[in-house]
Formats: C-alpha cells, sequence, structure tokens
C-alpha cells in the first residue's frame, strides 16, 4: 500500500499541473509561465519537506558562534563589520558557499547542475 | 524597500482627463484615447499601450504611445518618472536609440501618479525568447554591435552635462557608492543574507578605482532592449540610470545572470563578448579595460542578489501576495553562489599574474 502524504500529494500535483499544460493547447503565454511558476513552487516545498533545510545553516553558526549564540543576522553584521572575515575564519567563504548550495539543493538544483556543467566546460 | 503609490488603474474612467492634459500639453485641438492596454513585465513600473487620434499640432494624427507610471510598488533605489524622462531625453538628444520622449505630467491628479508618454517602439523585448529564438545565430552578433554602439554613445554623456544636474554626483568611487547605495537597501531588508555581505564587504575591498564618470544606464540587459527584423529598435527602462563607471553598465550586461542560460554567450547570452565590444570600440574607443569586467560581473551578481532579496521582501512584509515575487526571493542564494564563484575566479586569476 502506497501512503498518501504531503510530499506524495505535491509529487501528483506537479504530476497534474504538467499535464494541463500539455494537454491545453489554447493556454496563452501568461497562463503557461503562471503555471511553470506553481510547478516550481510546489517543487521547492516538496524538497524542503524532505530535507533539513536548517541544518547547513546552524552548521556555519556554529563554527563561528559558541553553541547556540549566533544567529544570521547576528552573522551579516559582523561581516560588514568585519569582525569575522577570512583571516578570522579561514574557511568562512567555503562554509558560506556550503549553505548556498544546501539552500539550492532545495530551491533549484537545476541551477546546481548547470553550476557543474559550466565548471567543467570553462 | 518598496513604496505603495496611489496609481488609478488606466481604463474610460479617467480617458478624459488624461486626453485634456496630453491635448493642452501637445498643443492639440483635441486628442480622443482609442484604446489603452497595459503591456506585459514591469515589477517597478506600469507601462501601457495607448493609441490616440490628435487633431492639430506637432503630433497630428494616428498615434501609438507608451504611458509609463509607477507600478504599485517601486524599488527606492529607481528613479521617478520624471527624472527618468530627463534621462532619456538627454539620451534621445545624444543619438541613443530610445523610445522617443514626448511629455511628462508631474501631476497626480490626471491619472493617480506622475506619468511620462514615449513613442511606442516595435520589437520583441522578452529576455528569454529572445535568447532562444531559433535565428539567433543569424541576428544575435548583429545586435550585440549595435547595443554597443549604442551603450558607448551613453557613456559619452558625461557628468558635466547640465541637463542632468538632477542626478546626484557620487560621493564615493562609483563602486564604493553603488556597495553603499546595495548596503542601504539590506539595511531595510527583512532576510539577513551573510553571503551577501561577504560579497559587498569583497567589493569594497577590491574596487579598481575608476578612470571615467560618465552616464551609466543601470540596468542595460537582455530584456530591456528591443528587437525588430533582426536589428535594434530601442534601449529601455531608464530608471536605474546614474553617474557611475562605464565597465558598471558592461559587468550588468554580460554578467551570467542575465544571459538567460545561454553562459556561453556572455554578450548578454545573445553573442560573444568579442561581438558586443566591436561595437561599443567603434565609438568609444579604449574607456573601458576588459580586464576590470570580472569584478563588475561580480557586483552585477550582487545588485541582482540584492534586488531579489526586496523584491521577495514585497511578499515577506509588503503585503503583495504574488507567487512571481515569492520565487525571486528564493533566486537570491544562486545569485550569492554566482557571485561568490566569481570571487574565487578573480582571485585565482590575479594570483597567477
Amino acid at each position: 500500500m502506497r501512503r498518501i502524504h504531503a510530499p506524495t500529494l505535491i509529487e501528483l500535483s506537479i504530476e497534474t499541473l504538467k499535464n494541463e499544460i500539455q494537454s491545453q493547447k489554447t493556454l496563452d503565454g501568461s497562463q503557461r509561465y503562471a503555471l511553470a511558476m506553481a510547478i516550481s513552487a510546489l517543487n521547492i516545498a516538496r524538497a524542503e519537506i524532505l530535507t533539513e533545510p536548517e541544518a547547513a545553516q546552524w552548521q556555519l553558526l556554529d563554527y563561528i558562534y559558541d553553541d547556540g549564540q549566533g544567529n544570521m543576522k547576528q552573522l551579516a553584521q559582523h561581516i560588514r563589520s568585519k569582525a569575522v572575515s577570512d583571516e578570522t575564519y579561514p574557511d568562512l567563504r567555503q562554509r558560506l558557499e556550503t549553505l548556498l548550495v544546501s539552500e539550492l539543493e532545495v530551491r533549484n538544483p537545476a541551477a546546481l547542475k548547470q553550476r557543474a556543467a559550466d565548471n567543467a566546460a570553462y | 524597500m518598496t513604496t505603495a503609490s496611489q496609481n488609478k488603474p488606466l481604463g474610460q474612467g479617467n480617458y478624459a482627463e488624461l486626453e485634456k492634459w496630453a491635448a493642452s500639453t501637445l498643443g492639440a485641438t483635441r486628442i480622443e484615447i482609442a484604446r489603452a492596454e497595459r503591456l506585459s513585465g514591469g515589477a517597478v513600473q506600469e507601462n501601457w499601450r495607448i493609441d490616440a487620434l490628435v487633431q492639430d499640432g506637432r503630433h497630428e494624427g494616428a498615434q501609438r504611445w507608451v504611458l509609463r507610471t509607477d507600478a504599485d510598488a517601486s524599488l527606492m533605489v529607481s528613479l521617478d518618472r520624471t527624472a527618468e524622462f530627463g534621462v532619456v531625453s538627454a539620451a534621445h538628444d545624444a543619438g541613443v536609440k530610445v523610445a522617443a520622449p514626448i511629455a511628462r505630467c508631474e501631476n497626480s491628479d490626471v491619472i493617480g501618479s506622475q506619468f511620462v508618454l514615449q513613442t511606442f517602439e516595435h520589437g520583441e523585448g522578452q529576455g528569454r525568447r529572445l535568447t532562444r529564438d531559433p535565428g539567433l545565430d543569424t541576428w544575435g552578433p548583429a545586435v550585440a554591435r549595435e547595443l554597443g554602439i549604442e551603450l558607448a554613445k551613453i557613456h559619452q554623456i558625461r557628468a558635466t552635462d547640465t541637463s542632468l544636474g538632477f542626478l546626484p554626483q557620487p560621493m564615493l568611487s562609483p563602486a564604493k557608492s553603488e556597495v553603499a547605495k546595495l548596503r542601504a537597501a539590506l539595511d531595510k531588508a527583512a532576510e539577513p543574507r551573510p553571503a551577501l555581505e561577504y560579497t559587498l564587504t569583497w567589493l569594497n575591498d577590491n574596487d579598481p578605482g575608476s578612470e571615467h564618470l560618465t552616464l551609466v544606464h543601470g540596468d542595460f540587459r537582455t530584456g530591456n532592449y528591443l528587437v525588430s527584423e533582426g536589428h535594434l529598435s530601442a534601449v529601455l527602462d531608464w530608471e536605474f540610470a546614474h553617474w557611475g563607471d562605464p565597465h558598471e553598465d558592461i559587468g550588468w550586461f554580460t554578467a551570467k545572470c542575465w544571459r538567460f542560460g545561454n553562459n556561453h554567450l556572455p554578450g548578454g547570452g545573445i553573442a560573444k563578448l568579442a561581438d558586443f565590444l566591436e561595437g561599443y570600440r567603434s565609438i568609444a574607443g579604449d574607456l573601458i579595460d576588459e580586464s576590470q569586467l570580472p569584478y563588475w560581473q561580480i557586483l552585477a551578481a550582487a545588485k541582482w542578489a540584492a534586488i531579489a532579496v526586496l523584491q521577495g521582501d514585497r511578499y515577506r512584509t509588503g503585503g503583495e501576495n504574488s507567487l512571481e515575487l515569492a520565487l525571486t526571493g528564493l533566486m537570491v542564494s544562486e545569485l550569492e553562489l554566482e557571485a561568490l564563484d566569481g570571487i574565487k575566479a578573480y582571485e585565482k586569476d590575479h594570483a597567477s599574474r
């Protein structure tokens, strides 16, 4: 028996919308664009349910601050004031990159694939 | 952040006020608006196509115009419509291909907010359609050269041009001035972005310095010009114009984020960089140093990231229930990563010199 849970429902909704786009020949450009946006949003929602999107954020904050002491707003301010920099935290850029990659795994995995292809090509 | 305007939607209910204002401003005895249709695109501005019949005066006859006004929310960093009209007029006088300026209205009683009238120009403007066009290989290089020529004409307009005295002079170097603007915008943002702050700090520390202060279009990219029958017909969307470094426009035009997936075509996703620069240099000579472009491409990614943060905030805190705005807000990480990749490549390149 298959469980009908949130990711399944989202997946089925995505399939339904894709089928509608393909079968409804009368849809104009803006209607297709709106449906494509809805599919993107559902893909993001599904990925977010299946992952722990804040884990990478906590790993970054734990690298900079004592346990549970920092937050993203503070980190942004400290980077601007240079209290947190490559000099004080040599892995800073790499850690920020790791955070962005984890965000993109949820928000836009296709962009990561394109980045890998670009890096291989250039 | 954004500001709300109090637009009345353009419709037959306020045609009469618009007709009266236009007739008086353009020296016509009577103007009849046959049709007004909102054009697609324009998250910051609203554009309406107006079909009008003009009796007497220098615009006599059937006319097709574009009425450009603020959308419900506009970015604080953009020029208002009357200032934008001044910039378009200066560009038109300098021979740049633009939708010719006709008139501006600073009185918000006519349609609910300031607006400008310009000629309607034909052509395809959507970036995704242009960069996916099956004939791109044929027309892309020629249009890139034409874009280079037009941008070079824009960069011939200098801060000594008294007609643009309303544009503020940068207090810092052009690069640092742009960083300061983005930081000021992010100070009001709902979501903190440490990677974007990291990029802005790097940009400040690695400012290449500027030799020339010119008019900068500020949003010169594929999606903001029209192509008709294989040729450039007009450069659009001047609301981010300012005094700055000419490299800034070229960095923006060639940045990966504005190639619409055609990453192998740095000339705006439509052609090679060399095609664009050939046209640019035919007018501007050696005004720019190509080796500086990677720096300005990093600034471009940071700027687009900051704008995406602000667009996301229109959903998060601005009360606009738009899926498009929410999704734009989520694009930030992609742009931040593009900036960090750019920094890595820049440092690798400079270390090997």
